[in-house]
């Protein structure tokens, strides 16, 4: 499975890439973007399975990509989870394209747990979880 | 006089900054093996990212409107009472709640109710003013209005701490370092999230309990407010 991981805070992805490569089971490949402004290239190369997303990213915003990756037809269906500090009734307000988009599942960061991650992971790709 | 940079660095930029800090630390205490340590470092970094959220909230209501909807109080403080077990659990604390039946629903805003409610139990808790570990949320029916508090006994604080601690603050002249203050942030920001609502932080006694909380109109009310468009 590939997960397209795009996190600004390094230690972050550190600990939820290491956390998915111990909880999922099969090959996992993980790839990191800390900001979005080389994500749709990286995403062309590695064919996500799964997108993990903070939107609070630096000069482009985890929306523009959003929307520019959605705006491809063959990552269409791709599971997005936003993972995020930003709040969600604002984020789903203020963004005009959000409620077109599919596939899309919001976790706050203030109540965000590895576990709680990995088990949306799982839940969008039909994945399972190794036992450990 | 010209501003300096830690003038103009605001509690809202530092705060925004150290919640990536506790989610660290977090994220770290779960992938640690089992222990006693583990499990408190990952409720007080829950609890205070929880309280950083509702610090962040009442800075941006000072900019945005709330929307003010029927809301079921009974319903917020078991929602308040569930995401303060585990902090309160850790203080040996217990939760109480009481509420009158058949309450109406009332005019305020789930959301940033529940983040006031949780500030003022989350201090109350973590401040260590009372001996009596039981912290009680409750709800009760005054004429027309909902009463909305978080109470505890042997809590020593009066409306005229508030209006006091609140003064001092403002003229900036008075360095709070013994007061109940000094350790209750938790109590300005329920503040500032009452005034969003659109009601006012009151203290009341009741025999030996202090309550901290505010009053809400019948959501009724809504229909004679102006609709925004």
């Amino acid at each position: 499975m590939n997960i397209f991981l795009i996190e600004p805070d390094q230690l972050s992805a550190k600990l939820i890439a290491r956390h998915f490569t111990q909880r999922l089971d099969g090959e996992i490949s993980i790839t990191y973007a800390r900001d979005a402004a080389s994500a749709i290239s990286l995403a062309a190369k590695n064919k996500p399975d799964v997108v993990v997303l903070d939107i609070l990213l630096g000069e482009k915003s985890g929306f523009e990509f959003l929307h520019e990756f959605r705006s491809y037809d063959d990552w269409q269906e791709v599971p997005i989870i936003v993972q995020t500090f930003a709040n969600e009734p604002l984020v789903t307000k203020q963004n005009l394209h959000w409620k077109h988009y599919k596939n899309i599942v919001f976790i706050s960061k203030n109540n965000l747990t590895l576990d709680k991650l990995t088990r949306e992971v799982k839940r969008r790709t039909g994945s399972y979880e190794a036992v450990s | 006089m010209s501003q300096t940079g830690v003038d103009m660095l605001s509690g809202e930029s530092l705060a925004q900054q150290f919640r990536h800090n506790l989610l660290n630390i977090k994220l770290l205490a779960e992938t640690q093996p089992a222990s006693p340590e583990a499990a408190q470092i990952l409720v007080q970094t829950s609890a205070s990212l929880k309280f950083i959220e509702a610090f962040l909230l009442a800075k941006e209501l000072q900019s945005r409107q709330v929307e003010l909807e029927p809301v079921s109080i009974s319903a917020t403080l078991h929602d308040v009472a569930h995401t303060l077990a585990p902090i309160a659990k850790l203080y040996d604390f217990d939760i109480d709640i009481e509420a009158t039946k058949r309450l109406r629903p009332a005019a305020t805003s789930h959301s940033v109710l529940e983040h006031a409610l949780y500030s003022i139990g989350y201090t109350i808790i973590t401040t260590g003013q009372t001996k009596h570990r039981k912290l009680i949320l409750r709800v009760r029916q005054r004429a027309d209005d909902e009463i909305v508090t978080v109470g505890a006994e042997g809590l020593d604080i009066t409306q005229r701490d508030i209006i006091k601690a609140k003064s001092e603050l403002s003229s900036a002249t008075i360095k709070l370092a013994n007061s109940f203050f000094s350790s209750a942030s938790g109590i300005f920001v329920a503040d500032e999230l009452f005034m969003a609502l659109s009601s006012r932080l009151h203290v009341a006694k009741d025999r030996r309990m202090s309550e901290i909380g505010g009053k809400f109109s019948s959501a009724r009310q809504l229909n004679f407010l102006p609709t925004l468009s």
